[in-house]
């Protein structure tokens, strides 16, 4: 008898389709997984994050609920229902189950998509997604006011490697808005030199959409 | 290595005065905490007990007044305390996330 423990993203065709952009494909491919298991995650987060893509946010909602409802550790559907909760407003409950999400990868829990490996060792974080949730939250601890906390997610966020222009202008505007005008302008200064990297990497963006059949 | 960190140990008491370098970042997180040492890289989780010990160390500086806030806020007996405050701020003083100042 095989053990069935052993279970990857990668148990339904839908996150390759997914990843080819076939949505559609993917979406039938969850649903059959969904079917088949109820309780396999990745399949109703899968369906949850396409209903999410395609603006269907009650029913992205209802799957993150679903898979927490059967497994409250999912970091994945933390992080779902905390994006959808920020799209539909609901910020405080959004910065709860994002923050939940941070609390859990530093517990020892780790993502769907976290890397297979059979001796992770006590230290080491597998959550390729960590420093980009502080930098949802600094935008979230922003939008209700919450600036030093926003200024210190920011700064968790660039420091863990999610550095861009805008997350550089996002930090600068909250730094202005605590009044650090100096510490701002250092901000501003750091999102000049970011520029013309900024600039490369939309039109190479642009390239791939056109190149796309 | 080893000696060092014993020199470290064995001189921190409840007398000891400590402050949170400018290169560490905390953020409160769901009622626990994080700390990132920005110049190691050292990521640092927080209980909600540990977290309230360090906002305590960060607001008082000397651990015998952080001692008896705890005391004070919680159910537990003076020894335990101690010795997780100590095992605390030595863990905490090995990655460089605060510092012994001076008495």
């Amino acid at each position: 008898v095989l053990d069935p423990s052993y279970r990857t993203l990668f148990a339904s065709p839908g996150v390759p389709q997914w990843l080819d952009g076939d949505l559609r494909a993917a979406s039938r491919s969850f649903a059959l997984t969904r079917q088949l298991d109820p309780d396999d995650a990745a399949s109703g987060i899968g369906l949850g994050s396409i209903a999410a893509e395609e603006g269907r946010w009650f029913e992205a909602e209802a799957y993150a609920r679903d898979v927490l409802a059967r497994d409250p550790d999912s970091i994945d559907a933390h992080r779902l229902l905390a994006r959808v909760l920020a799209h539909q407003n609901r910020r405080v409950e959004a910065i709860e189950h994002y923050e939940r999400s941070l609390l859990l990868a530093l517990s020892g829990e780790r993502p769907l998509d976290g890397l297979l490996t059979s001796a992770p060792g006590p230290d080491r974080l597998l959550d390729d997604a960590h420093a980009r949730v502080h930098a949802e939250l600094a935008g979230l601890y922003g939008r209700v006011g919450e600036l030093r906390r926003a200024v210190t997610a920011y700064r968790m966020a660039m420091a863990g490697g999610c550095s861009n222009l805008a997350l550089t202008l996002r930090l600068a505007a909250c730094l202005w808005r605590q009044g650090h005008p100096a510490a701002a302008g250092r901000q501003l200064l750091a999102g000049a030199r970011q520029l013309p990297s900024a600039v490369r990497l939309r039109l190479r963006r642009a390239r791939r959409r056109r190149m796309r059949p | 290595v080893k000696e060092i960190d014993h020199l470290m140990d064995s001189t921190l008491t409840l007398a000891s005065t400590l402050t949170v370098p400018e290169d560490v970042l905390y953020q409160e997180l769901h009622g626990e905490g994080v700390l990132l040492n920005l110049k190691t890289g050292v990521y640092f989780g927080l209980d909600a007990v540990g977290r309230r010990m360090f906002e305590l160390i960060q607001a008082k500086g000397t651990l015998q007044p952080v001692l008896d806030t705890m005391l004070a806020e919680y159910d537990v007996t003076q020894e335990q305390c101690v010795t997780d405050l100590l095992t605390l701020v030595t863990e905490m003083e090995k990655h460089g996330l605060v510092v012994r100042t001076p008495a």
